[in-house]
């Protein structure tokens, strides 16, 4: 055995031979390291800092969302079931106003009635779907749902009370399906500019105010507590408004602020959180809801107006003896600007109109709802590009996410939202609720999600049909997930990176170890004949061996060294981007009371690091051991002669 | 002395050759110019211990499915302080043979005994000891690694045997002044000329005192003067430390030096 020292003195001049492949080596398994070393200090900085932050919110509650799946898969517009019913339905009811209109001798075509089921072309053939807009349709769906239960809030305490839960909650989110509208007033005035609403281009999802329909949810006030601004109350007030956390950028619309430009600096939007805070919360606004009745006179007043309009120069246009106009007031009833029917013609509208009303429809009716800002939520980042940022921006945003929010128990006392988010309304447009169920500790929690989510299996060929047939067996209703950021969530996403983390430096050190394999190879081969002179002056197969493997040591320090330099300098970098803004986000997400915290991409967490760098070390053992066994063996003086 | 040896040679092959014809009485001179010379060694006819003993030492080489005989049944003895030149044609087993004595391969019959150590029985890390030890290489291409100082170059084969640094820094500075390159020692080989090359190749085969040095044409890629000094030092190297030196050499100048020359033919020795 020849000393360390000497050994690296030999070893040393091995770097200085084929240098350009050493570097290209050292490089090019320096960035996948680098890489590793990257993620490691960027996403166990943000888990710290998500840690730190989930000390507000939901943070230090143990609670766990539970979606039925099954039923959200299941499409009951198509059930044949259904679908004979309303057709059944349909009949009877085609049936029934066909003696009405002879009783009341009006007029009456059964093509005026939109059909209760649409056929449609798929690839695998046509298909068939239930209307649900038609009141046969609907009481089809609702008949069915009376049959068939959906799981209850009921069900699903049942379930996790064994495990300790000691409350449940649930939330809804707005139906697909609409009837009438539901308009935020901004500065309480009524916009009818429907056409143009309607054909407004958006790219990504809605903001401001118009993001108010498509993610309205209710959800237990006590879950939605910690969302509040401080020492706002989640119950009514004493004028009936409704509390409702709305996002950011409809905040600023509600207030007339405007929303700053992407660029603005990190600084800016912290001051403009604090604004908004200070300025938004108990401002009052309405909602105004129009029933399809009042919805649909107010787009009639509209194509009038537009009809008139069109034949202004044609003398031989005649007026519509009834016409309705625009309401003066917001969300009041459309007015009647002209009305010159015969006695005639009103005695069989009024004939129509009692017709129409036997069968269901509804008088037109309007009524503005008031809500009271309680609280803020992030708004969806629309980001075109795949980043570091949006991949954290994500985790952050998990908390309760973005939308608007009202508590459940107030939204319902409300007639109105009531019967929007009528579960026959939202079930049957495939909206299932949410349950969720608060523990203790996060054992039960973990224990909860672990023995009963279902995990529906979509892979086996014979269960395809039944995807959820093994989760039925077992009873697993619900797939199961710990809501919020709170330790629960992080401890699966931890583990879930750590996983990833395993997986990828696993990748990283195969590929590392054949690169290196090639260029501790080649060196080796390169050296044969000083191999040969050093073992013709005496040199020992392992003081050959020693050489090799302190040169491929070496080798993976520097490789070490630059993945560590590359990896810090990328997480400063990234740090130095995105820490900031997302210090801003994670301040609203989390509605945190402490507004000097920040969040932080960078912390160095040791396993990690020793992972690494055993695998570097295991990457020069594996990669130098096999062109070191086939070169020991050599003979030397063969190698001597090669080029002599 | 010797002067009356000359004269007695001379004198005896040209009664015995001359008849009258002149042509052949210049032959006979020639023939008695070159007895003269062969008598005119030293023939300090070897008195110490024997160091290398050959005995019916064979070596076959399989290239594919062709044996080839490099040595055939040969038998030598070297003695301590000795001077030999192996010479011969190209292919003639030369090398083999050197390499064999020095323990960088095994024969295929045969033994070798070295310094009383029957070298076919060895294992593989006593050989690297022996050649560390006992055998100082010196090769036709020096060898010397081309990233490390001269002073560093001297000092690998002390590296091998585990020699104290100090101790080892201080024999190269000696050896690197013996053989003339005291002032080289902190440069690098290619700021070396060849015979300054094969010097310090020889004083890294000096490092370690070996009783024996092996030379595979030292020689053969050096000019004449060179050629010379080099085996001058040789002998300066015989005269200050008794080592004993075989070199392999087709220079018959160079084998003129030695003691004793023995010819190979055919992987067998000349007689
Ligand atoms: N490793 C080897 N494999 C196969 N054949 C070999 C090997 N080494 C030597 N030989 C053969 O053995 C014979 C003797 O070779 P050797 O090198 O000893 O000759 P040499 O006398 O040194 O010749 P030269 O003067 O050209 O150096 C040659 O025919 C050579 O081809
Ligand atoms: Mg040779």
């Amino acid at each position: 055995m020849i000393t360390i020292r000497d050994t690296l003195t030999l070893s040393l001049t091995k770097l200085r031979t084929r240098k350009i492949r050493l570097i290209i080596t050292v490089v090019v398994s320096g960035l996948l390291f680098t890489a590793l070393i990257a993620g490691s200090l960027i996403f166990r900085g943000a888990f710290a800092s998500i840690k730190s932050f989930g000390e507000e919110g939901l943070g230090k509650r143990f609670v766990v969302t539970g979606y039925d799946t099954s039923a959200s898969s299941e499409n009951l517009f198509a059930k044949p079931e259904i679908l004979n019913r309303a057709r059944e339905i349909q009949k009877d009811l085609i049936a029934r106003k066909k003696a009405e209109a002879k009783k009341l001798n009006i007029e009456y075509s059964e093509q005026s009635e939109p059909p209760v089921i649409n056929e449609y072309d798929t690839p695998n053939g046509k298909e068939q779907s239930v209307n649900g807009e038609t009141s046969a349709g609907k009481q089809a769906i609702a008949e069915y749902l009376q049959k068939n239960p959906p799981r209850s809030s009921e069900d699903f305490k049942k379930l996790a009370e064994p495990y300790g839960a000691f409350a449940t909650y649930s939330s809804r989110y707005a139906p697909y399906t609409r009837e009438g509208s539901m308009q935020v007033l901004k500065d309480g005035k009524e916009s009818y500019d429907l056409a143009n609403n309607n054909t407004k281009q958006q790219y990504g999802p809605p903001r401001g105010v118009d993001s108010f329909l498509g993610s309205w949810s209710l959800m237990s006030a006590d879950l939605l507590q910690p969302f509040a601004i401080k020492g706002q109350s989640l119950k009514s007030g004493n004028d009936g408004s409704i509390p409702v956390i709305i996002p950011v950028s409809a905040a600023e619309e509600l207030l007339n602020l405007k929303a700053l430009p992407g660029t603005a600096s990190s600084a800016d939007k912290l001051a403009r959180t604090k604004e908004l805070r200070q300025k938004a919360t108990d401002v009052r606004f309405n909602v105004c809801h129009r029933n399809a009745a009042s919805s649909a006179l107010i787009s009639n007043a509209i194509s009038t107006q537009q009809e008139i309009e069109r034949n202004k120069k044609n003398k031989d246009y005649v007026k519509p003896d009834l016409i309705y106009g625009l309401p003066k007031e917001p969300c009041t009833a459309a007015p009647v600007i002209r009305d010159v029917r015969s006695a005639d013609q009103k005695k069989r509208d009024a004939k129509q109109e009692q017709f129409d009303q036997m069968f269901g429809q509804q008088a037109p009716s309007q009524s503005a709802i008031s809500f009271r800002i309680v609280g803020l939520t992030p708004d969806y980042e629309f980001q075109s590009a795949i980043g570091i940022g949006q991949i954290i921006g994500s985790t952050v945003g998990s908390s309760i996410g973005t939308g608007w929010f009202t508590p459940l128990e107030e939204s319902v006392k409300n007639p109105i939202i009531a019967s929007y988010f009528d579960t026959n309304n939202t079930i049957g447009s495939g909206q299932i609720p949410t349950q969720y169920a608060e523990f203790h500790t996060s054992a039960q929690a973990k224990k909860f999600i672990d023995e009963k989510s279902c995990q529906p299996n979509y892979m086996n060929p014979e269960v395809q049909k039944d995807p959820f047939k093994e989760c039925r067996e077992k009873e697993q209703l619900y797939s199961l997930n710990a809501f919020g950021s709170n330790s629960l969530a992080l401890d699966a996403a931890k583990k879930q990176f750590s996983k990833f983390f395993t997986i990828a430096a696993l990748v990283v050190a195969a590929i590392g170890s054949i690169i290196m394999m090639g260029t501790v190879g080649r060196m080796i081969a390169d050296s044969r004949r000083e191999t040969a002179v050093f073992r013709a002056i005496g040199a020992k197969r392992m003081d050959i061996a020693q050489i090799y493997i302190l040169y491929t040591f070496i080798v993976s320090l520097l490789i070490s060294g630059f993945a560590v330099l590359g990896g810090v300098i990328a997480a400063l970098v990234a740090q130095d981007r995105y820490a900031d803004g997302l210090t801003v986000q994670a301040l609203v997400a989390y509605n945190a009371q402490d507004l000097s915290r920040t969040f932080s991409l960078f912390q160095l967490y040791v396993p990690d690091i020793l992972l690494l760098v055993g695998l570097s070390l295991g990457v020069s053992l594996i990669s130098i051991s096999i062109p070191l066994l086939r070169n020991v063996r050599r003979n030397p003086i063969r190698d001597m002669r090669d080029d002599t | 002395m010797p002067k009356q040896i000359d004269k007695k040679i001379w004198a005896e092959q040209l009664l015995a050759a001359f008849d009258g014809n002149i042509d052949a009485a210049i032959d006979a001179l020639r023939q008695a110019e070159s007895a003269v010379k062969q008598a005119r060694k030293p023939k300090v006819m070897p008195t110490g211990p024997v160091l290398v003993s050959v005995e019916n030492l064979s070596k076959k080489y399989k290239v594919g499915r062709q044996h080839v005989q490099a040595l055939n049944s040969v038998s030598l003895d070297i003695h301590e302080g000795e001077f030999v030149a192996f010479t011969g044609p190209s292919g003639s087993g030369k090398s083999t043979l050197l390499q064999l004595i020095g323990g960088l391969d095994k024969p295929s019959e045969g033994t070798i005994t070295v310094d009383g150590k029957n070298l076919t029985k060895l294992s593989d890390r006593h050989l690297s000891k022996f050649r560390n030890q006992t055998i100082g290489f010196v090769f036709q291409f020096f060898y010397l690694q081309p990233f490390l100082r001269l002073e560093t170059n001297l000092e690998v084969p002390g590296m091998f045997a585990r020699t104290k640094r100090r101790e080892r820094t201080q024999t190269a500075a000696e050896l690197a002044d013996a053989v003339g390159l005291k002032d080289r020692l902190r440069h690098l080989p290619k700021e070396l000329s060849g015979g300054q090359m094969q010097r310090a190749a020889i004083a890294r085969a000096l490092l370690n005192r070996p009783k024996l040095i092996l030379a595979d044409e030292p020689t053969g890629n050096l000019d004449s003067t060179n050629g010379t000094a080099i085996i001058d030092l040789f002998e300066q190297v015989r005269k200050d430390f008794g080592t004993t030196i075989i070199i392999v050499t087709h220079d018959p100048k160079v084998a003129a030096h030695a003691d004793r020359e023995i010819v190979l033919e055919d992987g067998e020795i000349k007689l």
